[in-house]
């Protein structure tokens, strides 16, 4: 080839490349360079990334955000070992991470591709006794990240706290929440198209409460029954699912079976449509120690891991329209520690204008 | 457009001209997949000949393969997409002046193939690969290259690609 490639093509061919690749070339010459923080190149990029879903790959978390591995169908690759401090807590949207639940130090944002960590102002308004949750929310519109804080002490009201990623300013204390509204944190919440939700209390009864991320504001949808039980959203997980929010109950596990409920409308009314998946008796056969649903595919799969103990351990994926299955064993791994989590997740270059 | 009102049987033809001279004749149904040839078409150029002068004669031949291959009357999907596969197996060098063609001539389809084929050929490349590959010449200074690089380890690590195909 005589003369130089132009810019144009290589634009073209560079929204196709994974990020490694693209992180790789960044020293090719400048224009390259410029591309990876060039907003419309983002997008593009992005999109080619979502259409190939078989290429996601998934991040599974064990010994509570101490160690996170890639999984690449059948291999297992140990990507990073948080131990600088522990977080008991965490989550995960779009490519990062948030590690919370520390005393002394404040939540972290953590991108398990470039392994950078990234601490968020320091809570100095936790007092003592003072219990607090951390949520991380993607806001699309504007590609924003924020982190959602509820801080608690004892009798007095919750009280809410917003953080935006990349801003210069700190915590922002927010009045929005309705005062009898109670967040339970146990199974954690999900981010969907801006929109996240958690499981609460509202005057007495169970309900799922939606915060919207831009807008900073709150919504209470009720359950698919009146449950005035707390501790039965023990049993219940959200998930995304096609988009759509979806609650997984395992308390018919013993029987080898979990409903799921799909909300199919949110807009003033709710109507929940009731899905059953019935487990293989491959599965069920074994003594599983634990088995609980945690999450889902780009292709909209359901995620189950089962915990051997110190023995294997499996993730199971549940298609629920072609109603089959598919699982791959964890050989890899030796530590004795449980998997408690994996998150799909998407190549994509947002993650990195920010950690 | 009065083509649109012609009867079915009637076919248009048009003519190409490569950069080498060379002149092919092909139905100008299949022929405005190219966006920039069905402008031209629109405008009344499509009369004489058309003549391409950024495409040489081995790229032409490739592109109007392709379009003859994904013309909407013929061909069904499993043979598209065996095609395809075939398609973007030739050299680099020579996917890449296809990628310059279907740039020119704007044909979508053919750009993303390519361009993803490309990708996917160069990802596990080192930068210099790569560089000599695109015939790019680095306007970086050592110590900046050396910067970008310390920024972002990770990427540099692993069995990486040497060759140039």
């Amino acid at each position: 080839m005589a003369s130089f490639l132009p810019e144009e093509i290589i634009y073209h061919i560079f929204s196709w490349l994974p990020v490694e690749s693209l992180m790789r070339f960044r020293c090719v010459f400048k224009f390259c360079n410029s591309l990876v923080f060039d907003p419309s190149f983002v997008d593009i990029h992005q999109r080619h990334s979502i259409s190939r879903p078989h290429k996601t790959k998934f991040l599974t978390s064990s010994g509570y955000g101490k160690n996170l591995y890639t999984i690449d169908q059948a291999s297992f690759l140990r990507i990073a070992e948080i131990n600088e401090t522990r977080y008991p807590r965490f989550g995960y949207v779009k490519g990062l991470f948030c590690l919370w639940g520390s005393w002394v130090q404040p939540p972290v944002i953590y991108n398990p591709i470039t392994r950078k960590v990234i601490s968020l102002p320091s809570q100095n308004f936790l007092e003592k006794r003072t219990v607090h949750y951390c949520s991380l929310g993607f806001e699309p519109e504007k590609k924003k990240y924020k982190i959602l804080m509820i801080t608690h002490v004892r009798s007095a009201p919750s009280r809410y706290w917003v953080f935006t990623l990349g801003s210069a300013e700190s915590w922002r204390e927010i009045k929005s929440a309705p005062a009898s509204l109670s967040l339970i944190f146990i199974n954690g919440g999900v981010c969907i198209d801006g929109i996240s939700y958690f499981f609460g209390c509202y005057k007495g009864k169970a309900c799922i409460a939606e915060y919207n991320v831009r807008t900073e504001n709150f919504r209470i949808i009720s359950l698919w029954k009146d449950e005035y039980y707390i501790p039965t959203l023990n049993y219940y997980n959200l998930i995304e699912l096609e988009e759509k929010l979806t609650a997984i109950d395992h308390s018919r596990m013993e029987m080898g079976e979990m409903d799921f409920w799909i909300l199919e409308s949110s807009e003033s009314s709710e109507l929940w449509v009731k899905n059953t998946i019935a487990f293989p008796q491959m599965y069920l056969e074994a003594e599983y120690v634990s088995c609980f649903c945690c999450s889902y595919t780009p292709n909209g799969e359901i995620v189950f891991i089962v915990n051997f103990g110190r023995g294997p351990k499996w993730i199971l994926f549940y298609d629920w329209k072609k109603k089959s299955w598919r699982d791959i064993e964890i050989k890899e791994i030796t530590e004795e520690i449980d998997i408690i989590g994996v998150y799909g997740n998407v190549d994509g270059l947002l993650p990195f204008m920010y950690c | 457009m009065a083509e649109a009102s012609s009867s079915i049987t009637e076919k248009f033809f048009l003519t190409l001209k490569s950069s080498d001279g060379d002149e092919f004749v092909l139905e100008e149904s299949i022929a405005i997949q190219s966006i920039t040839i069905k402008n031209m078409v629109e405008d009344g150029c499509s009369s004489s000949v058309i003549p391409l002068s950024k495409v040489d004669t081995e790229t032409l031949i490739k592109v109007i393969e392709y379009m003859k291959m994904h013309s909407s009357t013929s061909s069904n999907e499993e043979e598209i997409e065996n095609f395809d596969k075939k398609f973007v197996s030739n050299s680099i060098n020579t996917i890449l002046n296809i990628l310059e063609a279907a740039n020119f001539l704007d044909i979508n389809n053919l750009l993303e193939l390519c361009a993803e084929a490309v990708a996917n050929r160069i990802k596990n490349k080192t930068p210099e690969a790569v560089r000599k590959i695109f015939n790019i010449t680095s306007d970086f200074t050592p110590e900046e290259e050396a910067e970008i690089r310390n920024e972002t380890p990770w990427a540099f690590e692993g069995n990486l690609d040497h060759s140039l195909d």
